[in-house]
């Protein structure tokens, strides 16, 4: 979705303003708000794509006004909602007010700290031939979905070259929306910066993104 | 943006953004300070930071982890 989360290039949100010695955490509640959404993505109740949608997938002004954990916060409470695990006044009384529904998948947290160690590998079996090779050049398709996507608004129909080959990787804009994990091929594609940011660009600048193959023809 | 974070690079200096749009994270490798000949991985790895290895800052110099 072109939403204001794709960020990528827009003016107007003043200095990046650094913290120095910056906690991970800023207050109690993030590191618990960041455990619960672990937790629960852990119960395989959605994908990591469908909770980047739940995050990504409000106005902007609510996007906009709240922190980076109240986001994630925003965005595990719909998810629950949205499945049924619980309701809009047990969120409003902060404490269960119904019977649970059981979950197939509960991690304690010895499970949980395995799992965040581990990671969570995208990375599958190739369902076909790449396409594209690494020096292709390749031009973006002018993509503009109201569902999830990693194709920054940026970087649509742009010209690059591909300079890294990835194997096959789950693919968000299917996975985020219970059509199963389709992979598809993924590539590094590099643009000059003067192709993205007119002639005014640093001509020593170049930007890399990473491109599932739906995202790519050749140029 | 670097300037917002306290770098300021040579003119010439070739600058690579990576936007890290999938799975995959990238880090960068920071280049070796200079006086740095002869030390240790371990005194070498002191000189890390966290922004010089998301591209938004130079390793440490010697003289400002100097024990």
């Amino acid at each position: 979705m072109n939403g204001v989360h794709d960020m990528g290039g827009m003016h107007g949100f003043g200095p990046v303003e650094p913290e120095p010695d910056e906690p991970v955490f800023h207050a109690e509640w993030e590191r618990r708000a960041f455990a619960l959404t672990l937790a629960m993505g852990a119960t395989g109740q959605w994908t990591i794509d469908a909770s980047r949608f739940a995050r990504e997938d409000w106005p902007a002004p609510a996007y906009l006004s709240r922190t980076y954990y109240e986001m994630w916060l925003a965005g595990l409470e719909r998810l629950l909602a949205e499945r049924g695990l619980v309701s809009g006044d047990e969120v409003e009384a902060g404490r269960p007010l119904h019977p649970a529904r059981p979950l197939d998948r509960v991690v304690d947290a010895p499970a949980a700290m395995r799992m965040v160690r581990s990671g969570g590998p995208s990375n599958r079996d190739a369902p076909r031939p790449a396409a594209f090779a690494t020096g292709d050049r390749v031009r973006t398709r002018n993509l503009n979905p109201p569902t999830h996507t990693r194709l920054p608004r940026y970087v649509r129909g742009k010209v690059g070259t591909v300079v890294l080959v990835h194997g096959a990787h789950v693919f968000p804009d299917v996975n985020a929306h219970g059509g199963g994990e389709d992979p598809q091929w993924l590539y590094t594609v590099r643009f000059a910066g003067r192709d993205l940011w007119g002639p005014d660009s640093d001509p020593t600048v170049s930007v890399s993104f990473d491109a599932f193959e739906p995202y790519l023809e050749a140029a | 943006m670097l300037r917002d974070f306290g770098v300021e690079l040579p003119e010439d200096t070739e600058i690579r953004v990576w936007d890290s749009t999938a799975e995959l994270r990238y880090l960068v490798v920071p280049v070796r300070p200079e006086g740095t000949e002869g030390w240790s991985e371990d005194d070498l790895a002191a000189l890390v930071t966290r922004d010089s290895m998301i591209g938004t800052g130079l390793a440490a110099r010697p003289e400002q982890v100097a024990a």
